[in-house]
């Protein structure tokens, strides 16, 4: 988990749009991670309670990173999308050359 | 009252929304769909208030489970004042985006997203379950990327693209705040993880979640250091987005604060909020002023603004004292009708000089002196100037500040008041005052349909007064309101049952002495 959040914050850093995604991705996937965990791992149990079985494990951490996957899966899509018209809008999809491009727009900082 | 009316304020919205997908060609449709929304949502959430100042809370259990099995809705006045201002602000909004959006826009979905929005926005104010919470944040943030990307300009995709990429770092970080809390108590509801965080024996593992939360929440409150999307992108939004944004989104962000900081995160109170929360709501005020003064493009500089006034709110949750959030409850309600006043004011008049440059406009007021007025008046409401409802909300927070001693932060918020009120004189004088000579004469000739656009921030603006000048009952509200924040044990009673309530106020005894 801890590797995977290292690799996504590290790729979110990079300049190319594509690698930011990708990074994002990792990094959600490092929370599914952690979310799965926070119920404690308990392998081949059955996630519900029948009568006659005394070991189970718990069903709510596993709802949770399903809706959590939908929202992740919905948002990268999304940001394919955004990062895919950005590019045709500019004709770059490094976002150094994005930074540079805002200078002449008015505003000083 | 019936028991399914406190879900209304979600489900008009949403079922409006939703009747509109099929309905884009029909423009005339859609807009009467969406006004008649809005404005039903309108009443239903001043009924819900009403209802809630003799009530304190409503709690509504999605499909009958029982909490904390099922899911809950638990809405207290808190929720619902920011609610009714919510409300407000989507039907001046909306009126706005008639006039301004074109039918362009319009064919592309841009109601129904709204309509997403304010009912997102409705279901996170609503919700009693912490992974709900998490949940209405992502559809919030879904529905703001595509209001903010709409149209598709270069500069809107690029800040869009920062925005969805900074939000989802936070949500990542929300996430992982939540599965530690389920990892540690086994429980989502809100006012279950009171009770069991405040048994728990060792708490030190609660005080390390409540800074993921606050990283998390920060990021979508706009706190300092963690604003810096947010100037750039209101700067690029159209203007009907970039004002309902202003005065719900980020409120959002900061009422999260508020509900988990005075209900489950409340064992730490010397540095989590007396320390840390403190000092970034001082930042945060004095660094969003800064960076308004610096700015010459007026949507910027409002954007700025917003994240000082969030300086504000957090100060009142810093002090958690019934007097502090009384004055916080007061500001995030005055800002919620303010800001988007003084955005949508800011865009008629963009539309007018057709520029959002302040160096080039000049001389609005010989063209549409209501406008010019207007501005002025909502500005100095912003800065705090009597009669507005701002006067009466930093008067109480600096009451506050005094009577809990933290006479630092107090004299920096007097201070940074002082900074509001030069930069809103300063646009003043840039762009309404003098000469007339800096605007094209096609420019002037556009000047004079203005008035369709002014109506919905001038409402504001006079609503922004109203509640200055009925102050008492304000304060009345506010009070109730911030007593039960105050008062943790009161909010379980509602959504558990009294017994949970005494295990909540035995466990806090243990500690507390």
């Amino acid at each position: 988990m801890g590797v995977l959040f290292a690799v996504g914050l590290y790729m979110m850093m990079q300049k190319t749009m594509l690698r930011v995604v990708v990074g994002g991705n990792l990094l959600s996937y490092g929370t599914f991670l952690a979310l799965i965990l926070s119920g404690g791992l308990n392998k081949g149990m059955v996630p519900v309670l029948v009568e006659g079985v005394e070991e189970y494990v718990d069903p709510v951490p596993q709802a949770l990173i399903l809706t959590a996957i939908v929202i992740g899966f919905g948002m990268t899509a999304f940001q394919l999308a955004l990062a895919y018209r950005t590019y045709q809008e500019t004709g770059t999809d490094d976002l150094d050359e994005l930074r540079h491009e805002d200078e002449g727009n008015g505003a000083h900082e | 009252m019936s028991e399914h009316f406190v879900f209304l304020p979600l489900l008009i919205p949403f079922a409006a929304a939703v009747a509109l997908l099929p309905l884009a060609r029909r423009t005339r449709l859609q807009r009467v769909i969406a006004a008649s929304a809005v404005l039903l949502l309108l009443l239903v959430c001043a009924r819900l208030v009403v209802a809630l100042r003799s009530q304190g809370l409503i709690v509504y259990e999605m499909g009958g489970w029982p909490a904390p099995y099922g899911i809950v809705f638990a809405v207290d006045l808190f929720a619902a004042l920011l609610m009714l201002m919510g409300a407000i602000t989507a039907a001046a909004s909306l009126f706005f985006a008639f006039g301004s959006v074109g039918p362009q826009k319009e064919r592309y979905f841009f109601y129904p997203l709204l309509l997403f929005l304010v009912a997102a926005v409705n279901g996170a104010l609503m919700t009693g379950d912490i992974f709900n919470l998490y949940v209405f944040f992502e559809l919030i943030l879904i529905s703001s990327y595509l209001l903010f990307s709409h149209g598709g300009r270069a500069g809107q995709l690029k800040e869009s693209f920062k925005f969805v990429l900074l939000n989802m770092i936070s949500s990542a970080f929300l996430l992982v705040g939540i599965g530690g809390l389920y990892a540690l108590t086994g429980t989502l509801n809100m006012a279950d993880l009171a009770v069991k965080v405040a048994a728990l024996p060792d708490k030190r593992i609660a005080a390390a979640l409540a800074a993921v939360f606050m990283f998390s929440l920060g990021v979508k409150a706009a706190m300092v250091p963690l604003f810096f999307w947010l100037p750039r992108a209101y700067g690029e939004v159209a203007t009907p987005v970039a004002a309902l944004s202003a005065a719900v989104s980020t409120k959002v962000g900061v009422y999260a604060l508020y509900r988990v900081f005075t209900l489950i995160f409340i064992h730490h109170v010397e540095y989590t909020h007396k320390a840390v929360l403190m000092a970034l709501a001082v930042l945060t005020m004095v660094i969003g002023v800064l960076g308004a003064i610096a700015q010459m493009n007026v949507k910027r500089l409002l954007a700025f603004h917003i994240v000082s006034q969030i300086g504000y709110m957090l100060f009142g949750l810093a002090m958690l004292s019934v007097a502090g959030l009384a004055g916080g409850i007061m500001h995030i309600m005055f800002n919620m009708i303010i800001k988007p006043a003084l955005f949508l004011v800011a865009g008629a008049t963009e539309q007018v000089t057709g520029t959002a440059d302040l160096r080039k406009m000049s001389g609005v007021i010989h063209r549409a002196p209501a406008l010019a007025f207007t501005f002025l008046a909502g500005g100095l409401g912003l800065a705090g100037v009597p009669p507005m409802s701002g006067f009466i909300s930093k008067v109480t927070l600096f009451y506050a500040g005094f009577l809990g001693g933290h006479y630092l932060a107090t004299a920096v918020a007097v201070g940074v008041s002082f900074l509001t009120l030069f930069s809103m004189i300063k646009i003043f004088r840039m762009a309404y005052w003098g000469p007339q000579d800096g605007l094209p004469s096609k420019q002037l000739k556009a000047a004079r349909g203005h008035g369709l656009l002014l109506a919905p921030g001038a409402a504001l603006v006079a609503a922004g007064l109203v509640m200055g000048l009925g102050g008492s009952y304000l304060i009345d509200y506010a009070d109730a309101a911030a007593r039960w924040l105050m008062h943790p044990a009161w909010y379980v009673a509602g959504v558990l049952g009294e017994s949970s309530a005494q295990a909540l106020l035995a466990a806090l005894e243990v500690v507390a002495p």
